[in-house]
Order: C-alpha cells, then structure tokens, then sequence
C-alpha cells in the first residue's frame, strides 16, 4: 500500500497559547516544556468534525478522478449524528461514485493506522485499488475551560488521505486495554450516561459541552498505558518486518503532548531527530495528528523516497495500532 | 541503587526547568513550579533508569525525594 497524498486543515480561528493563560510564568514554562504546544486552531461553533475533513478532503481531491476511489474510511471521535454515518454524508457532498463503499471509524488517536489496516485488508482481498481516508476532529468542543489537564493541549483539524493498493501489502501490531477507559474518556450524550436536564443546565457558560460532553484526561494513567504496552508493541512490529529500529528512518507516534513522546523516544534509545514532533503548530489533533506530521515532513524535505516510517498510534480505550511504510 | 545516584537522575530531569539543589529530605510539591506535569517527568524517568513504573496510587504516600526514593527500592525488590 501507498500513502499517495496527504493534505490537512486547520479552522481559521488560532488560540496563541501565552503566558496570559496560566497561573505564572512557571506553570507557562512547564506546559512548553512538557505540552510543547504553541499554537492550537478552533472550528467555529457551527463547524463540524465532517466540515474541516472535506476541506482537507476537497483540496485533495481537486485533479483526482473520483471514479477510482473504490472506499471511504472517516476516522472522528465527533460525528455529525447518530445516524446516518458521517461517511456517508461526506460521500455525497464529495460526489463519489455508488459502488463507493463508505464506513465511519470513531477509534481515536490510532484512528489513522487502523484505517490504513482496513485498507490494507480490502487492496488484499477484494481487488480493490483506492481508497480515500479522511479524519476530522474537534476535541476542543469538549474541553472544559477550568480543566488544566486538557486545556490549551487539543487542537481542531481535519486531514484527507489517499491511498493506492501496491504488491507490497503492509505489517500492523495492534491491540488494546480496558483499563484505559478511567484514563480517556468523554462519557455524556451516549446510551450510558445520556445528557439530562442537571448536565445541560450546568453548562449554561460552556454550552458547547452539550454536544458531546467533557474530555477528561488522566495524564498520568495515560502514560503509565504507554510506556506498559507501546514499546513492546513496537519491537512486536519490528519483528513482523524483520527489521530493527536502526533500520527506521523516521518515527511517528501518535502526537500527544512532548512528554508522552519524549519518554517512547527515551525508552526505546531512538535518536531524538529520527522521532518527528509536530506538536508545537496545532497540539494534539487526536487521530489527525500522524498524518499532519507526516505531510509536515514532507513540505520540510525530512522525508526521501523509499523511507521507511514508522507510525504507532495510540491513546484513547487504551487502544492501540502502528505499521512501517515506505515514503512513495 | 545509592540515594547520591538517584539524586543525580531527578536533578538531570529538572535541570532544563531551573530546579533548585535536590536533597533526600526535598518536599516535591514545594519545588518550585511544581505541577502535575513534573509527576509524568518522574514516571518516565524511574521506568527508563530503574524498570519501574509507577502508579498514582503509589505515589500518594510519597511527599519527599527519599520516599520516592524508598518507593522505586521497594518495588524494584517485587521483580
């Protein structure tokens, strides 16, 4: 399988993270450090998950054959509603052929691997030959003004991928851990906890809430589930490839916060410039944030044909799903 | 594992962020700038140099540089 282009959006609305949003210069210094996040975007109210993935989508697309894409794979934690999928809507309004088959995937941060294994499995088994893969996310709805531990960390975007069907077929390691759900969760609107007439009036000034509820994050536990389970995961794919880490050129984790990949980078003895960081422009775009790096090293010549890279997301379930590919 | 080694490690962690001198008897919460943020730099540090991970929950207990440093002794001896 080929990565054939990538493009990405990020809403017009910037949130410059500054010194004037923290307690003192200390607690600003420390979220540089450990956050590394300088810039974050903002759909406006009305904009959906779906409206900055076509963006990304239509930008992609505009001098490609639309009658060639034989599959449409939307990775978003934020769908547009219950029913229909938002794959579905996104099909229409990109005018795809309909023998296109359309399926949401609300996975998270490993979003963008796991649509790339479906991929992978469907260019193997049933003849066909491309596929579009949009990811569009707006965890920013559902940040809590007041909760330092998400704040000024997740950012809005949406990304449009376009993959090929090549004889090579591609390796994943995979897998998951329930216990995670404490750590990563937003729990509100669903059949569990649906949202009440407490929960909608508690928002009277943070009404954006009642549209999916609140991101909660429990930073600790999240990396305690990374550094448990990803750098075995990691030396599991390595070994599918028979390759090592020595023999990768560049490394995409799952663009989380600095001190989540610092400590991978650190754990696993990777060069620190061979593990890319795109953190600063844009923070953590959930399952947006591998690809986006991924386009951003292409626009800054870090990437040569015939590359090998490899990609781990992981967050969110605690799941997780990583895969080495070549630079097409 | 000596107290004066393991000294060393946190210092090197803290250095980039201006930490003062670190001695056992060091309460955490009072180093200056002290956030949630530091825990995390702690966690990945004692995995990488001593292979264990360290929970919130054991972490409650702890309130100065020895504790941490009993802490990580104590459950680098379960292994």
């Amino acid at each position: 399988m080929i990565i054939e282009s990538i493009a990405y959006h990020f809403p017009e609305h910037q949130i410059r993270v500054s010194a004037a949003s923290f307690d003192d210069e200390q607690q600003f210094n420390a979220h540089q450090t450990f956050v590394g996040t300088t810039v974050l975007y903002q759909a406006l109210a009305h904009q959906t998950a779906s409206d900055l993935a076509l963006k990304a989508a239509a930008e992609l697309v505009s001098d490609v054959d639309l009658s060639t894409i034989d599959f449409l794979v939307f990775s978003s934690l934020t769908l547009d509603y219950h029913a229909p999928s938002t794959a579905s809507i996104l099909h229409k309004k990109l005018g795809l052929k309909a023998s296109c088959g359309v399926m949401d995937l609300p996975v998270g941060c490993a979003g963008f691997p796991m649509a790339l294994m479906i991929a992978n499995g469907m260019f193997n088994t049933m003849g066909i030959h491309r596929m579009l893969v949009l990811m569009g996310e707006v965890p920013t709805r559902a940040v809590h003004p007041e909760n330092s531990s998400v704040k000024n960390v997740f950012g809005d975007a949406g990304v449009a991928v376009l993959l090929t069907s090549s004889r090579f077929p591609l390796a994943f390691e995979f897998g998951n851990d329930g216990s995670g759900f404490s750590s990563l969760n937003v729990l509100r609107g669903g059949a569990r906890l649906p949202m009440d007439v407490a929960y909608l009036e508690s928002n009277v000034n943070t009404p954006w809430l009642n549209q999916f509820g609140e991101l909660i994050m429990d930073g600790h536990g999240i990396l305690k589930l990374t550094l448990t389970h990803i750098p075995n995961a990691v030396f599991a794919l390595l070994d599918k490839y028979g390759l090592t880490l020595d023999q990768v050129d560049h490394v995409i984790f799952h663009q989380a916060s600095n001190i989540v990949i610092d400590a991978l980078q650190r754990k696993l003895n990777l060069p620190k410039d061979k593990v890319l960081n795109y953190l600063a422009d844009g923070g953590n775009t959930i399952s947006c944030g591998i690809p986006i790096a991924w386009a951003k090293a292409q626009e800054a010549n870090r990437f040569s044909r015939g590359d090998k890279v490899l990609i781990f997301g992981f967050g969110v379930g605690f799941s997780w799903c990583g895969s080495i590919l070549k630079v097409h | 594992m000596e107290i004066n080694e393991f000294l060393g490690h946190l210092a090197e962690e803290f250095e980039d962020l201006g930490v003062f001198e670190l001695t056992p008897s060091t309460i955490l919460k009072n180093i200056p700038g002290w956030n949630s943020m530091h825990i995390l730099l702690l966690v990945s540090m004692i995995d990488y140099r001593y292979h264990v991970l360290l929970s919130g929950e054991h972490l409650k207990a702890v309130v100065t540089v020895n504790d941490l440093f009993e802490l990580v002794k104590e459950k680098q001896g379960e292994f």
